[in-house]
C-alpha cells in the first residue's frame, strides 16, 4: 500500500514537472540558437516535418510547438502553445521583464480580452488565442 | 368598540404584503391538514405572500443592468434603460432554456443598435455580459439568440482538448507557413457563413442549431451532435 502511495506521489510530481522542464528546454534551445539535431535530441523524435521545420503535438493531437531554422541551420523562429494553467510556468521559465497589456478585441460579435506580452531583450512575445483557449509564445530572430 | 373597529379597518392594510411587478400576491388562506411524503402537515394558516410570475424571476430580475459594459469600446453603441415589457419578455424566456446555457451566470445589458448592421446581440466575456439591441426585440427567434450568446460564454468550458475535438469534427485546420506563422483555416462547408469568423462562432452556431432543430442537426452533423450531447448537460 505504502509503495502504491509513493508511486502515486512520484507520478503526480513528475506530471507537473514534465511540461515545466519542456518549457525550460524550449527556451534554452532558443538562447543557444540550437540546430535541428539539437532540437530533436532535446525534444524527442516524435516530430513531424513542416517546410524546413519541426512540429510537435499535444497528446490530444493539436500542434503544440514548431521550430524553424535559417539557412545556416540555426533556430530562427519557434512557437509554443500553452494552456492557461501552464502560462505562469512558462513565464517563469523565461527570465525576462515582460511588457504586458490587455486589450478588448471584437471577434465576430463577441468581445474578448486579449492578453499579450513582449520580452524585447530575448525577442519573445506571447498572445492569447481565444479560439484555441491557448497562449501562443513566439521566439523570433530580429 | 371603537378600538376594535380601528383594528378591523387598518391592521390588515398595515400588514399587507407589497409585491413587485414580476410577482403576484397570494392571499392568506387556511390550509387543511394534508399528507406530505411520509408525514402529515397540520392544519395551519398560510400568510399572504408574493409568488414569482415566472420561474426564478426573483433571481433573473437582478441580472438586468441599465449601465454600459465597463471597458467596452464599441463605437457608436448607445446603452439605454430596460423597458418593463422587455424585461418581462426575457423573464418568460430564461426559465425555459436548458440548464447548460448557464443563463443565471450572465448580466443582460440593453443598447440601441449594434455597431454591426443587423446584429441583434453581442457578448462580452470578461464581465459575463450579454448585450441585446433593438433588433433583438424585432426577431422571432429570441430563445435561439440567447442560446447562441450563452454558447460564447460556455465555449471556454471545452478546454483546449475539447476545442480540438470539436474543430476536428467541424473540419477546421491549423496551417503553419514557411515563416512559422500559425493560421486557423475554417472548413469549406460551414453551418452558417459567419462560422468562418472563429471556431467559437462556429461552435455557437452549432449549439444554436443543436437546440433549435435537433433532428435536422443530428442528420446533417451526426458526430458534432453526439459531441454536443455529451458536453451540454
Amino acid at each position: 500500500m505504502m509503495k502504491l502511495i509513493l508511486l502515486f506521489l512520484v507520478m503526480a510530481c513528475t506530471f507537473g514537472q514534465k511540461n515545466d522542464d519542456r518549457y525550460s528546454v524550449i527556451n534554452r534551445l532558443w538562447s543557444e540558437k540550437a540546430t535541428k539535431d539539437r532540437v530533436i535530441e532535446k525534444l524527442g523524435s516524435n516530430y513531424e516535418k513542416k517546410h524546413d521545420g519541426l512540429i510537435y503535438r499535444f497528446p490530444w493531437k493539436a500542434i503544440e510547438s514548431g521550430h524553424f531554422f535559417d539557412s545556416s541551420g540555426k533556430l530562427t523562429v519557434q512557437f509554443l502553445f500553452v494552456p492557461k494553467e501552464r502560462f505562469q510556468d512558462l513565464k517563469k521559465a523565461i527570465s525576462c521583464t515582460w511588457n504586458e497589456k490587455s486589450e478588448s478585441k471584437d471577434i465576430g460579435h463577441t468581445v474578448h480580452t486579449i492578453e499579450s506580452g513582449k520580452c524585447s531583450s530575448e525577442n519573445i512575445s506571447y498572445e492569447y488565442r481565444p479560439s484555441m483557449l491557448l497562449y501562443e509564445f513566439r521566439w523570433e530572430a530580429k | 368598540m371603537k378600538l376594535l373597529l380601528l383594528l378591523i379597518l387598518f391592521v390588515p392594510k398595515a400588514y399587507s404584503v407589497e409585491c413587485q411587478w414580476w410577482q403576484t400576491k397570494v392571499s392568506a388562506s387556511d390550509i387543511d391538514k394534508h399528507p406530505r411524503k411520509q408525514t402529515t402537515v397540520r392544519q395551519h394558516l398560510r400568510a399572504e405572500h408574493c409568488r414569482n410570475r415566472w420561474k426564478d424571476a426573483d433571481v433573473h430580475i437582478n441580472q438586468f443592468s441599465d449601465d454600459p459594459v465597463v471597458g467596452l469600446s464599441h463605437k457608436g453603441e448607445v446603452f439605454k434603460k430596460w423597458e418593463r415589457n422587455e424585461i418581462q419578455l426575457l423573464l418568460e424566456i430564461l426559465p425555459t432554456l436548458p440548464a447548460w446555457t448557464e443563463v443565471k451566470n450572465y448580466n443582460f445589458r440593453r443598447a440601441k443598435d449594434s455597431m454591426y448592421k443587423g446584429n441583434s446581440a453581442s457578448s462580452e466575456l470578461i464581465n459575463k455580459s450579454i448585450i441585446l439591441y433593438d433588433q433583438f426585440f424585432k426577431k422571432r427567434n429570441k430563445k435561439s439568440i440567447v442560446v447562441h450568446e450563452s454558447s460564447h460564454h460556455i465555449y471556454k468550458k471545452l478546454r483546449p482538448e475539447g476545442v480540438n475535438e470539436f474543430v476536428d469534427l467541424s473540419g477546421w485546420k491549423l496551417e503553419v507557413d514557411k515563416a512559422g506563422k500559425v493560421y486557423e483555416i475554417p472548413p469549406k462547408a460551414l453551418i452558417k457563413p459567419d462560422s468562418s469568423i472563429s471556431k467559437e462562432e462556429d461552435f455557437s452556431n452549432h449549439v444554436e442549431e443543436f437546440y433549435v432543430s435537433p433532428d435536422s442537426h443530428t442528420k446533417k452533423y451526426p458526430k458534432i451532435h453526439q459531441f454536443l450531447k455529451g458536453r451540454l448537460k
